[in-house]
């Protein structure tokens, strides 16, 4: 399985890194999300303060349905999920090279659009960074998830990719909440660092197992 | 045996009737009026029932939803998507009473508590399920994907839950006087479970009703392929 | 060879699709070595008897064995016997030729992966465009492509449906040459085909489907070809 889970991740990453079309697309959505926050919410530097994680997280979250899309809309092409369906491989571990191919994919945007959130909202990330980096890994793992999940589903569906956030905005909560929080703690808030972060780890773990369970029912025919 | 089926449905139908009638005056007559909001507080003895058929409906949909990926067979399917809609339904009285009960008597008409959060939060993932089986075609796999996302979405329901309190109890809102349990006394109690009763009934009704018309749906298409078949 | 086993044991076969009935109890034996043709007509259920025994397809009623196993808990060992060819290729348009080969290769388990990728990519005569990214392939070489692929983890069943469609003319050569080869090296192959020339060439047994069962079978040695094609006829139109 460890086999196949690493093959997947590169197939995936080595397609990314020709096409780039994930990153684009989802780097720039996120980018105009928080530029129009600016235009939309005209906030003191106080409130930036106070409000950015939520800004940040929205951003990652928006940006990332459109990364999650492409992992199975790549498949479609050419009927490659029936060359999946048809290796003599471990479901689970097909689910797990994609969930992680999403996480890389999604935390290069994040990385790179984090310095630009500092500059836009004039926020200090380097306070507390390795938490910052920990949040980030964690709460788009958690995201990642169900999102690989719910996407091996949308690609089936009349709706396309259109029907994912549908999907997985309300299932993604109680991660977006948790990261919300952590992050809010790594930028500068006054609260404790723990409890959010390790509720964050519970619903990692809790999230990955229940996709992985069920992921062959969706590659099945 | 259909005609014992028949008279047992008819049977249902009158006691929930009668329920319903039991219900109304307890509701509105019978019961006192309650001390600090008044008669609009009666509201509570529907709102809290929608909730409590809205939840266990949906819980039933993760059951049948486990099932049927067991078992594969159809019949599973067809109780969680009539599970799914009933709850749907029911999660919107919640969502509707909330604030007609909330607007006169706190000033607002929502409140992002944790209760009436999590209800929102359920009646989208729930209408999520409802928007994914009517986007997909294929019987099977339509079953399939909603049994899939039955499952993920009830066991999501905790989580969402404590994470709205914890998150609530880190951004407190204006303490609001007056919460649903305060002084229940035990008329009010007596007509809270005649209700709750009640709906259930109501839930019980409706799904026997939802399945007839998915029967009498597959009934009219099998007959539609025959007739095409012949030619 | 008599006395063995069949490969492929099919029993009862019976598959829906909602209302469609795509299979009714269909029984089939395939022995090892034997180039089988599935003809019929569209909706016969030709395809998606292919795609049962692919081990695509996990939900039916009946019974399938290949080699023994139960294809419905198909161990890895089991799958990994499976050749599949269709018309659509199963390709990734944005990986080059060998990288495509690298990831089957890969997850097949192949061992001396580079050796036999390097082998294959010559076999289909795709040597000067092994770092082409598949978009940038013409059909044929795409199809031949999707050929190498289907062949790189060395099945012992090839299944085919209606692979000639749309094959140029060095592609389809590649194809005979391949399917004679394989057979003359005892693998057994299911092909599915409208096109009964081509159909006729290679097999030992022609089976035809229809409406979800199998109506008609003949041996491809002791039969004429114009002969079968009348009773291919008669079937359809009656």
């Amino acid at each position: 399985m460890w086999r196949a889970i690493a093959t997947i991740l590169w197939k995936d990453l080595k397609i990314e890194l020709q096409t780039k079309e994930a990153f684009s697309a989802s780097f720039v959505f996120s980018l105009m999300v928080l530029v129009i926050f600016n235009f939309t919410l005209d906030l003191t530097t106080e409130e930036a303060l106070k409000m950015g994680a939520g800004f940040l997280w929205i951003a990652f979250a928006f940006g990332g349905v459109l990364a999650l899309n492409r992992s199975f809309a790549l498949e479609r092409d050419e009927n490659c999920v029936q060359g999946l369906q048809l290796l003599p491989v471990d479901r689970g571990g097909i689910y797990l090279g994609k969930c992680l191919a999403n996480v890389v994919s999604m935390l290069i945007t994040e990385i790179i659009l984090l310095p630009l959130f500092a500059v836009f909202f004039n926020v200090d990330i380097t306070g507390r960074l390795p938490y910052l980096l920990a949040v980030l890994v964690l709460g788009t793992v958690g995201f990642s998830s169900v999102g690989t999940l719910f996407s091996a589903m949308a690609v089936h569906t009349r709706m396309r990719e259109v029907i994912l956030p549908i999907l997985l905005l309300p299932i993604t909560v109680p991660v977006l909440i948790a990261a919300v929080e952590s992050t809010a703690y790594a930028l500068g808030a006054d609260s404790d660092p723990s409890f959010w972060m390790r509720l964050l780890v519970v619903y990692d773990v809790i999230f990955v197992t229940v996709s992985f369970l069920t992921f062959e029912h969706i590659l099945q025919e | 045996m259909n005609t014992t089926k028949d008279t047992c449905g008819a049977l249902l139908v009158a006691l929930t009737l009668v329920a319903m009638i039991v219900s109304l005056y307890m509701a509105f007559l019978y019961a006192p009026t309650e001390a600090t909001m008044g008669d609009v507080q009666r509201i509570f003895y529907f709102h809290v029932p929608s909730a409590w058929v809205a939840f266990f409906a949906f819980f039933l949909v993760f059951v049948f939803s486990l099932v049927y990926l067991v078992r594969r067979d159809k019949r599973w399917d067809n109780l969680a998507a009539a599970c799914a809609e009933i709850g749907v339904l029911f999660c919107t009285l919640v969502l509707i009473t909330g604030p007609i009960w909330a607007k006169p008597v706190w000033g607002v008409w929502w409140t992002w508590d944790a209760r009436l959060t999590l209800t929102l939060v359920l009646w989208l993932i729930y209408i999520a399920y409802l928007m994914l089986r009517h986007y997909m075609t294929d019987p099977e796999r339509r079953a399939t994907f909603s049994a899939v996302l039955g499952v993920v979405g009830f066991i999501d329901v905790p989580l969402v839950y404590f994470s709205i309190r914890w998150w609530r109890t880190q951004h407190p809102q204006p303490v609001m006087s007056g919460g649903e349990n305060s002084g229940l006394e035990p008329p009010m109690l007596a007509t809270l479970l005649v209700c709750l009763g009640t709906f259930t009934l109501l839930f019980l009704v409706l799904l026997r009703h939802r399945l007839r018309l998915q029967s009498l749906r597959e009934e009219a298409d099998e007959i539609q392929d025959r007739l095409e078949q012949a030619g | 060879m008599p006395g063995d086993s069949p490969l492929l044991l099919a029993r009862d076969l019976t598959k829906t699709f909602g209302r469609f009935t795509a299979l009714r109890s269909l029984s089939l034996d395939v022995p090892k070595g034997e180039f089988l043709t599935i003809v019929g007509r569209n909706g016969a259920g030709k395809t998606t008897f292919l795609k049962i025994v692919s081990s695509i397809v996990r939900s039916y009623t009946g019974e399938v064995l290949l080699g023994g196993k139960n294809l419905k808990d198909a161990d890895e060992d089991t799958r990994s016997k499976i050749g599949f060819v269709s018309h659509e290729s199963l390709l990734y348009k944005d990986l080059t030729v060998r990288d495509n080969l690298s990831f089957y290769a890969r997850m097949y388990g192949v061992p001396e992966r580079e050796r036999k990728i390097d082998e294959i990519i010559r076999r289909v005569d795709l040597e000067a465009k092994a770092s082409v990214l598949v978009r940038a392939l013409s059909r044929g070489m795409k199809q031949r492509l999707s050929l190498a692929r289907a062949f790189i983890h060395e099945p012992s069943i090839l299944l085919l449906d209606e692979p000639f469609t749309g094959l140029d003319e060095r592609a389809s050569e590649i194809l005979e040459e391949v399917l004679a080869e394989f057979k003359r090296s005892g693998g057994t192959v299911i092909m599915v085909t409208h096109d009964i020339e081509r159909g006729w060439t290679h097999a030992d047994r022609v089976v035809v489907f229809e409406k979800g069962t199998v109506v008609h079978e003949t041996s491809a040695r002791e039969t004429s070809l114009e002969a079968f094609k009348n009773e291919y006829r008669r079937i359809l139109n009656g």
